[in-house]
């Protein structure tokens, strides 16, 4: 089973916020709209972090684009009073949209801040629905959960899933094909997209990954390492 | 009572009860195809596949993804590439055709059909001709990618105007001019970013607004960790851009003083004797004194900049001594390495000079044609154009003067002169604008001193507009002929000058047009048609895509190029399918195409300006009685060149001029382009709309970055509401104060503010357009963007 | 029969329904009715938008009164371990108001945790799904042990009142049945079997309180990704606060039967009380400073941030008030010093920080500018001895007042310590949110007037619960004998 893990090199990203919005369009995640914004209520289940520091002339820019973590070790799993959210099998965090009781508890468990409540009623004034990706159609897990209707149920919490979408499918490419997924059988649409090429998506196990390569390099760090979360999404440092 | 009410209670909870969504039915079975097309978010041309699925909504398109064998963007896409989906399902797209019924900008419509449309412009244009005034017809273009803009040429001439009036001004055109005062040719450079190690930029944002965007993205991937070497790149910029702070050094510059830091590093590297002699020996003029044929001796580029030293120009462009000798020095010593700059240095009025300055950089450590240093864009072989055909009215037509007095002693390098226009069509200079179209631009919005377009339209008693969008300008059109969005028209794309080899990209439609639009293309053919004889002569084709395929054909025939095919069908075909047409690589050593000077060489002293400006002088002495001495010195101070001599026509330093008073307006105000800016074209996309402003944590609305002790000295605290004014006028922004703002500089972004694009973009920001003054790099025409001076104090509302 | 008779003349308040007493409970009801329907429209409606919460202030009002009513929950255990486990008889009669209110509190509470959900519509989901590793979880299960305990406590204490009231009103008969269970047996076995039961259940209680307390606490505390929250001190903080707010709860209201009720309560008891809360705050203070000491010292920037802006920052108000009006000056008034001894108190704190305020003045916010922006701003020097006389000066009219018996003087107290807690459980819950460990933006929190209204309605409902429950059974335990 592969062990599927993201690395972003923040020497080669540009802060384009190219994967954010490819992230928007592939999972259909709503806008938040003026007001809601004003609230700080948007969801970007990939959301660029931008630090500015200093003092003119010596300041210091830093951007760090942050998908869900799927830690080995999640915090929010560990929370999650009614099982909404766990680990699946191939290690992804997942979450029962059908099941979530909208506590939340794991939102606030979640060092990373990945996590976000549909607060409101997402606006899709017509014809913006015809943008949906039918690939989010209810689709049944083994809990009897969907793990993404295509608009997501007010009141619940979601975040990103690395696609599992597109993994289902690479699932089924492979079974066809009569073997197991493996690494390149799909990427995520942020890392699909990257202008730069700075985002790699694969199997952490497989040596001969791009990512198994470069989540052992000299400049590979996690977020929040020291809180023993094992995040599966790799930073290899700029400059 | 209290038991109705609670019953009432109860049924409205039920009501509202949340509910899960198990009652769905389940979808229709799935059809899907990627359709292969192209990007029209921004020039850059990036290859694009749409998925577009078939299911109980419909036909739809879903995602839009980079394709990956696209020479420009392989497979990468910007933000503004995925944006494209809500572009074609904006809610407020224009359905059809629109005849104003109400006031001027009243925003009172009435559809009709297209054939009533056409009718009426037809009639307009053929009492135009009838009356011997076809030049009264102008078309303002923007976006006018591949062969939209020779296009619209074709149908102007054809028709008898000399006025197409494209953006190019108000965008970048100063390098234009500058490559082709130096090196001979008139467009923006290629670079071959790859094999770069060194990048000086001059106020161009790498990763933000320079373009092809995603082009320069995956380069500077490529520059960073592509490569066993880490190239350097360092940012000449008058704020703290994302490029600056993505770059390895950011050195702060007072606005309009690029070309005098280009100089002195110049004048560190010549000094020094760090420059490529063999290079300069070989392929460039006028870099040592020289005589002429008439035996008058010229002073040469080396001796010109023994006065720009480190010292001189520390005091001028803030920039440190020390910085300026450290930068020369690994600058040159570096190879391969670029020195190139955007709209922060050349939309200046000193812009030309600048870029001349910085351009020369290159021509002194010979990266010009080499691997890593700059290249010449090659044209891709395409079928010429038959020849246009005119009748009597129209020859008369186009040798009328241009509108916006482009090419005239006054801007005697401009092919346009976008800015200027209102001035032109409300004093009726040189004559008075029947008809005005306007293709892909929206100037009422993104000119400088906007509004003033406005006051132009009043005097134009017809517009029409081909935007599908009710945009600024389109609200005071009298016709509205909606185009389709680029994902449902036709329409190729021959690339940015970027990779130096020729690609042509073709834009397929991906869906069926959603509404009852057209394409704009289309919409000229018809009524060319329309107004029939020598104008339908020349339009011997039926709809745009077969002046596609027509020009396309070249590109089959010439031989060359990634698709080999026995017919032009299969051709075609291929071409569709892969979406593109390219043909690398690059060859290096052309020396007759990358110089097109007089000379054939680099040109330190540009002959071409010594000569267009002693023609404009003959021209004039003539015409004025004067001597040519006497005309050459009165079109310099029109031009308001300050230097005299040889200095004219070598890249020197102009003082940069602004406007309002220091004293009354202290700050400079820079305006900038974001990343997710499609170049005001953006705003009505609610996703563009919430990650424009990420990097200052503002969404949804305008922000003006401020030094934070020049905050502190005005009182204002971050989130303030605040006034920024101009001798024009005032917006209301919210104040950001960021450390990474000069002391003496304000930065406003471009895309919010709109007065009318639907409702994602009107209410939301300021536009900072409607307080820039308009001031020119006379020279070339060009909008300087930079030199307005501004004030900043506290606005009423709540901060936040 | 001497007795009976007293005893029905004791009895005679619980039938006698005034108009007041109805004007009470319809405006109570009034406010409910309203709140339910600002719920229904405006939450349920249109989702917790409608909240003040956002990202990342996922929890506010809700959860910060839900962690308050849980800990006001605590007055049951504490006075029924004083009547059962030491033998304090005394404490006897005002057991059953404490029992009383540590239910209702609970049941608030977990009205509370339902009005927080996103989708209340599978709140069974917490008992058909439950996840025993979820903190919250753990919670579920001790709220309701407790709920159970508490319930059986209030019943084995109140069922020989109940058979009493049943035998007097034959009225309502049918409810003293239905309240008693049926169970009416008053021999001396039945009340010896009771009375075996109530002390093994405050025996059980007890530790179940610490473990209630506790584990609310860890719903907090156990959280890594939130510095403010992840202290081992966090849990015995909570027991204590809820022994603080339990206690002073319990005071609030016999002092509420006392004299708004005319129950026929002892001073003394009050007194007694009211000494227990003064031993009480003390440790609140202790585990407050320990905790604040650590912060401070070892300055670690993730919890300073916080810290400081609770303060210094926009919450610290809310800090300083729970402070000094929620825990100084009620120790003051129950300490009962001497006026001599506040006047040296004034005098001495007015020496000491006013040139310490002078000094040092980023340590001091100004306080009264926050409250109300519009007043002109004191310098802070000024501002904190003014503050501080001001207390000393309430104290010493609460304490110098001669008709005000202690009844008033202890409930003044109890109520500020009420309010205290609730702005120290406000202050828990809240700025540690505020701060992400990664780089977002701070978080802002402004409660709606949703948030109000429901918080309101829901106190309401707690209060009407208390006054109906008045009137089906004494609150008070009948004397035997």
């Amino acid at each position: 089973m592969p062990r599927w893990g993201m690395v972003i090199d923040l020497d080669k990203c540009t802060a384009c916020q190219a994967c954010v919005v490819a992230c928007r369009a592939e999972n259909t995640v709503p806008f938040a709209g003026p007001e809601e914004s004003a609230k700080n209520r948007p969801i970007f289940w990939m959301e660029l972090l931008a630090v500015i520091e200093g003092e003119y002339p010596r300041v210091r820019g830093q951007f760090i684009p942050r998908p869900c973590m799927h830690c080995d070790n999640p915090p929010c799993v560990q929370v999650c009073p009614v099982n909404a959210t766990w680990k699946a099998e191939d290690g992804l965090v997942v979450q029962d949209y059908d099941r979530c009781i909208g506590c939340r508890y794991c939102m606030v468990a979640c060092p990373y801040g990945a996590r976000f409540f549909n607060w409101y009623r997402p606006s899709w004034p017509t014809p913006l629905p015809q943008q949906h990706n039918p690939d989010l159609s209810p689709h049944r897990l083994p809990t009897g959960g969907r793990q993404g209707p295509e608009v997501r149920p007010i009141g619940v919490v979601e975040k990103c899933t690395f696609c599992i979408h597109r993994l289902e499918k690479a699932k089924q490419r492979a079974q066809a094909e009569g073997r197991d997924v493996r690494d390149g059988d799909y990427v995520t649409a942020c890392t699909q997209t990257c202008p730069a090429k700075a985002i790699f998506f694969g199997d952490l196990d497989d040596p001969t990954s791009q990512v198994y390569k470069l989540s052992r390099s000299r400049r590979a760090v996690r977020l929040l390492e020291e809180l023993g979360t094992e995040p599966r999404v790799y930073y290899l440092s700029g400059g | 009572m209290k038991a109705a009410a609670a019953a009432g209670a109860a049924v409205t909870a039920w009501q509202y009860w949340p509910r899960g969504r198990d009652d769905q039915a389940a979808p229709a079975a799935l059809q899907e195809r990627w359709v292969k097309s192209v990007c029209l978010q921004c020039p850059a041309g990036c290859g694009i596949m749409v998925r577009v699925v078939q299911d109980g909504l419909g036909e739809r398109a879903v995602k839009i993804e980079g394709n990956p064998e696209h020479p420009i963007n392989q497979g990468g896409l910007c933000p503004k590439g995925h944006i494209g989906l809500q572009i074609l399902y904006d809610p407020d797209r224009l359905r059809g055709p629109l005849r104003r019924v109400g006031k001027r900008g009243e925003g009172k419509w009435e559809p009709i059909s297209w054939d009533e449309a056409l009718q009426i412009v037809i009639e307009r244009l053929k009492d135009l001709r009838e009356r011997g005034e076809p030049h009264k017809l102008v078309i303002m273009s923007g976006r006018n990618r591949g062969q939209m803009g020779p296009f619209i040429d074709r149908f102007l001439a054809a028709f008898g105007s000399p006025n197409h009036v494209n953006h190019s001004s108000i965008c970048s055109d100063g390098a234009k001019l500058a490559h082709y005062l130096t090196q001979g040719f008139k467009h923006y450079a290629a670079y071959d970013w790859d094999n770069c190690n060194y990048l000086l930029s001059f106020g161009g944002g790498f990763v933000e607004a320079w373009r092809p965007t995603v082009r320069l993205l995956r380069a500077f991937g490529h520059m960073r960790r592509g490569r066993p070497v880490r190239a350097k790149i360092v940012q000449i910029e008058t704020r703290f851009s994302v490029t600056a702070a993505k770059a390895d050094e950011w050195i702060p510059i007072t606005p309009g003083t690029d070309g005098a830091l280009a100089l002195a590093i110049a004048h560190v590297i010549v000094k020094e004797g760090l420059y490529n002699k063999k290079f300069v020996d070989e392929h460039t003029f006028g870099f040592d004194d020289w005589t002429d044929e008439n035996g008058i001796p010229h002073q040469g580029f080396k001796r010109l900049i023994e006065k720009y030293t480190p010292a001189w120009a520390a005091p001028i462009t803030g920039v440190p001594e020390e910085t300026i000798v450290r930068i020369a020095r690994e600058f040159a010593t570096t190879p391969p390495q670029i020195a190139a700059g955007q709209r922060g240095a050349m939309m200046q009025t000193n812009g030309i000079y600048n870029y001349m300055a910085i351009h020369a950089l290159n021509a002194l450590v010979g990266s010009l044609d080499v691997p890593g240093g700059v290249l010449v864009q090659i044209d891709p072989p395409l079928t010429p154009w038959p020849p246009v055909v005119q009748d009597e009215i129209a020859q008369a037509g186009v040798k009328q003067p241009r509108i916006d007095h482009a090419g005239t002693e006054h801007f005697p390098l401009a092919a346009t002169v976008y800015a200027a226009l209102p001035d032109f069509i409300a004093q009726e200079d040189p004559y008075a604008v029947d008809t005005l179209m306007l293709y892909y631009t929206n100037p009422a919005f993104s000119s400088p001193d906007a509004l003033k377009y406005y006051e132009a339209f009043k005097k134009i008693p017809f517009i029409v507009s081909f935007s599908p969008f009710l945009d600024d300008s389109s609200q005071y059109a009298d016709l509205i002929l909606p185009d389709h969005v680029y994902l449902e028209r036709w329409h190729d794309d021959v690339i940015y000058p970027s990779l130096g080899y020729p690609v042509v990209s073709i834009r397929q439609p991906v869906i069926r047009p959603l509404y009852k639009t057209m394409n704009a293309g289309d919409v000229l053919i018809k009524l060319a048609h329309g107004l029939g004889g020598t104008v339908k002569e020349s339009f011997p084709w039926q709809s745009f895509v077969e002046v596609i395929q027509f020009r396309v054909q070249g590109l089959f025939e010439s031989g060359r190029g990634n698709i080999r095919a026995s017919s032009f069908e299969e051709f075609w075909k291929e071409f569709l399918e892969r979406g593109f047409w390219a043909d690398p690589p690059y060859p290096f050593g052309q020396w007759e195409r990358v110089f097109k000077t007089p000379s054939k060489k680099f040109e330190f002293y540009s002959q071409a300006l010594m000569h267009k400006l002693e023609d404009f002088a003959k021209k004039k002495a003539e015409k004025e009685g004067l001597t040519e001495e006497e005309a050459l010195e009165r079109i310099l101070a029109g031009l308001k060149i300050a230097a005299r001599g040889d200095e004219v026509f070598m890249p020197h330093y102009e003082e940069p001029r602004s406007i309002g008073d220091p004293k009354e307006y202290p700050l400079y105000l820079n305006t900038y382009k974001l990343m997710a800016h499609a170049e005001g074209r953006g705003a009505n996309s609610p996703w563009v709309q919430e990650i424009l402003g990420t990097h200052v944590g503002r969404r949804w609305e305008s922000w003006v970055e401020i030094n934070p002790a020049t905050a502190r000295r005005l009182g204002i605290s971050e989130g303030d509401w605040v006034w920024v004014e101009s001798p024009l006028g005032r917006v209301r922004v919210r104040a950001k104060l960021h450390p990474g703002a000069m002391p003496n500089v304000v930065n406003l972004p471009f895309e919010r503010g709109h007065r009318s694009y639907g409702r994602w973009a009107v209410g939301y920001g300021a536009n900072h357009n409607e307080i820039l003054a308009r001031e020119y790099d006379y020279l070339g025409g060009n909008a300087a963007f930079f030199s307005t001076r501004v004030k900043v104090y506290k606005a009423e509302g709540r901060s936040g | 029969m001497q007795r009976i008779k007293s005893l029905e003349g004791r009895l005679q308040p619980l039938l006698r329904i005034g108009p007041g007493y109805l004007l009470g409970v319809l405006a109570l009801l009034a406010i409910v009715g309203w709140a339910a329907y600002v719920y229904v429209v405006q939450q349920l409606r249109l989702g917790l938008g409608v909240t003040g919460m956002n990202t990342p202030t996922y929890w506010g009002l809700y959860i910060v009164n839900f962690v308050f009513f849980v800990g006001l929950s605590a007055g049951g255990v504490i006075v029924a371990s004083l009547v059962h486990a030491f033998n304090i008889e005394k404490f006897k009669s005002v057991a059953r108001i404490a029992e009383l209110l540590a239910l209702s509190c609970l049941l608030l509470a977990i009205l509370f945790i339902t009005l927080d959900l996103g989708r209340p519509d599978r709140l069974f989901n917490l008992v058909r799904y439950g996840r025993l590793g979820s903190p919250l979880i753990w919670d579920v299960i001790v709220i309701s042990t407790y709920l159970l305990v508490s319930m059986a406590y209030g019943y084995f204490g109140t069922r020989l009142d109940l058979v009493k009231c049943l035998k007097l009103f034959p009225s309502r008969r049918w409810l003293y049945r239905v309240l008693a269970l049926g169970y009416i047996d008053d021999s001396p076995r039945a009340v010896a079997r009771d009375r075996k039961i109530l002390k093994a259940l405050a025996v059980i209680a007890l530790p179940l309180a610490v473990a209630l307390h506790s584990v609310t606490a860890w719903i907090l505390g156990l959280l890594k990704a939130k510095p403010g929250w992840h202290s081992a001190l966090l849990g015995p903080l909570f027991v204590i606060s809820a022994t603080v707010s339990g206690l002073a709860l319990v005071i609030l209201a016999v002092a509420f039967v006392k004299r708004v009720l005319k129950l026929p309560i002892k001073e003394e008891l009050l007194e007694d009380l009211g000494r227990l809360l003064a031993l009480a705050i003390p440790v609140l203070g202790y585990f407050l400073f320990a905790e604040l000491l650590t912060v401070t010292f070892a300055a670690e920037p993730t919890k300073i941030a916080i810290f400081e802006e609770m303060i210094v920052g926009k919450w610290a108000p809310i800090f300083w008030l729970d402070l000094i009006l929620g825990l100084v000056l009620p120790l003051v008034i129950l300490l009962k010093p001497s006026p001599r001894l506040i006047l040296a108190g004034g005098a001495v704190a007015v020496l000491v920080l006013t040139p310490i305020a002078y000094l040092f003045p980023r340590a001091f916010p100004s306080l009264l500018s926050r409250l109300f922006p519009t007043v002109a701003i004191l310098p802070t020097w000024v501002e904190y001895p003014l503050v501080w006389i001001t207390i000393l000066v309430i104290a010493l009219l609460v304490l110098a007042h001669p008709r005000w018996a202690a009844s008033t003087r202890v409930g003044v107290a109890a109520f500020l310590v009420v309010l205290g807690v609730l702005a120290e459980r406000f202050n828990i819950v809240v700025p540690p949110e505020l701060h992400p460990l990664l780089p977002y933006p701070h978080g802002v929190y402004s409660p709606t007037w949703v948030e109000y209204t429901i918080v309101a309605g829901v106190y309401a409902l707690g209060i009407l619960f208390f006054v109906v429950c008045s009137k089906l059974f004494p609150l008070v335990e009948l004397e035997e004998g």
